[in-house]
């Protein structure tokens, strides 16, 4: 799989997020998240960074969508980067 | 049923059963139809909110602020039941019993929108906009409820110094909505964070719900302060009691619709996420 620019890998996530959250809020949530976990902006992201992505994002998804939901959530974003 | 209709259908129903019971239910039967209504919404308001929490597994954060709410609707369901045995004990008892049950409501009426309020904080996220424009937020509808349910407390506390004027589930009451309806503000700023997503739609019927109850206690205590007939005033603020049972079951119906609807055809979830795989890590 071609490696995707770090804006792609983000815009990706977010708009995945988005349709819980709303597309700022999506933006937004991988911005905070991509610094807290990674300690880099969302334009950096890349295709390894998705599976860390994932996890610094469960507890703000688990909170807000529940156990469940969330986990289809997360698995919905590793499949769509084919992971 | 689509999100939009939830939000619409309470608001329809309402008006509804105003222009019936305006038009239909003669003058001697007016006071027990308006109970009725008002029980029936708080009956759907607790089925509302028990789909709620039941959507959310045990330990999930938002399974409590949902939980409690039901719990609230419970309660004062219980206490509304109560009306047909006053008389078949002393009087104190009876005020005891109901004040109980609405002071237990109303404190879970208060932790339950205080859980929802914190959600957005819970989840590690920030609102938009600055501090001083959300503390600001948050000071008006701490003025928002002083305003409407204080004239409220003030009557009640006035008449509990008036012989057998003491009424605790009134004070209870009033009790919980001060403390409740500031939290009004964290509920509509995140109702306004997740604009254009699925969530915005139970925060929002959430927050609307809220400021039914805010002008209810607001019309409720009108005749007290200005000079209207009390018959329409009680007509209206018992609408309003009415709606905002509706709004929170609606509000309920949506948070279990945005948590459990397919998305996108996905399957049912994962027993684990792909990096909980072994060999799926980096």
């Amino acid at each position: 799989m071609a490696e995707e620019s770090g804006d792609r890998v983000a815009e990706r996530i977010a708009d995945r997020l988005a349709r819980y959250l709303g597309p700022h809020t999506g933006r937004v949530a991988v911005k905070t998240f991509a610094a807290r976990a990674l300690g880099r902006g969302p334009e950096t992201l890349v295709l390894d960074d998705v599976p860390a992505m994932t996890q610094a994002l469960r507890p703000m998804l688990r909170t807000l969508l529940g156990k469940q939901r969330c986990e289809v959530v997360l698995q919905q974003i590793l499949r769509e980067f084919g992971l | 049923m689509s999100y939009r209709a939830l939000a619409v259908v309470p608001v329809l129903l309402t008006a509804a059963l105003a222009a019936g019971m305006y038009l239909l239910v003669p003058h001697d039967a007016f006071v027990l139809a308006v109970q009725l209504e008002v029980d029936a919404s708080k009956l759907v308001a607790l089925a509302g909110m028990i789909a709620a929490a039941l959507a959310f597994e045990r330990g999930d954060y938002l399974r409590r602020g949902w939980g409690a709410w039901a719990a609230n609707f419970a309660l004062l369901l219980a206490r509304d039941a109560t009306l047909p045995f006053e008389g078949t004990m002393s009087h104190g008892a009876f005020v005891a019993v109901r004040g109980l049950l609405v002071g237990v409501g109303n404190a879970s009426m208060v932790y339950g929108t205080w859980t929802l309020a914190r959600a957005w904080g819970v989840a590690g996220l920030e609102y938009a906009g600055t501090k001083t424009a959300r503390r600001l937020t948050i000071a008006l509808a701490v003025l928002a409820a002083i305003a409407f349910a204080g004239p409220t407390t003030v009557v009640d506390v006035r008449d509990a110094f008036t012989p057998g004027g003491l009424r605790f589930d009134s004070l209870a009451s009033d009790a919980g909505d001060l403390l409740s309806l500031p939290l009004l503000a964290p509920v509509a700023l995140t109702a306004l964070a997740v604009q254009g997503g699925t969530l915005r739609w139970p925060w929002t019927i959430l927050t609307s719900s809220l400021v039914a109850w805010l002008l209810y206690d607001a019309v409720y205590t009108m005749p007290e302060y200005v000079h209207v007939a009390r018959a329409p005033a009680q007509l209206a603020s018992e609408q309003l009691h009415a709606l905002a049972g509706l709004l929170a079951c609606a509000a309920g119906l949506a948070q279990r619709k945005a948590v459990t609807d397919d998305d996108d055809g996905a399957a049912e979830a994962p027993a684990q996420a792909r990096h909980d795989r072994p060999g799926a890590e980096g």
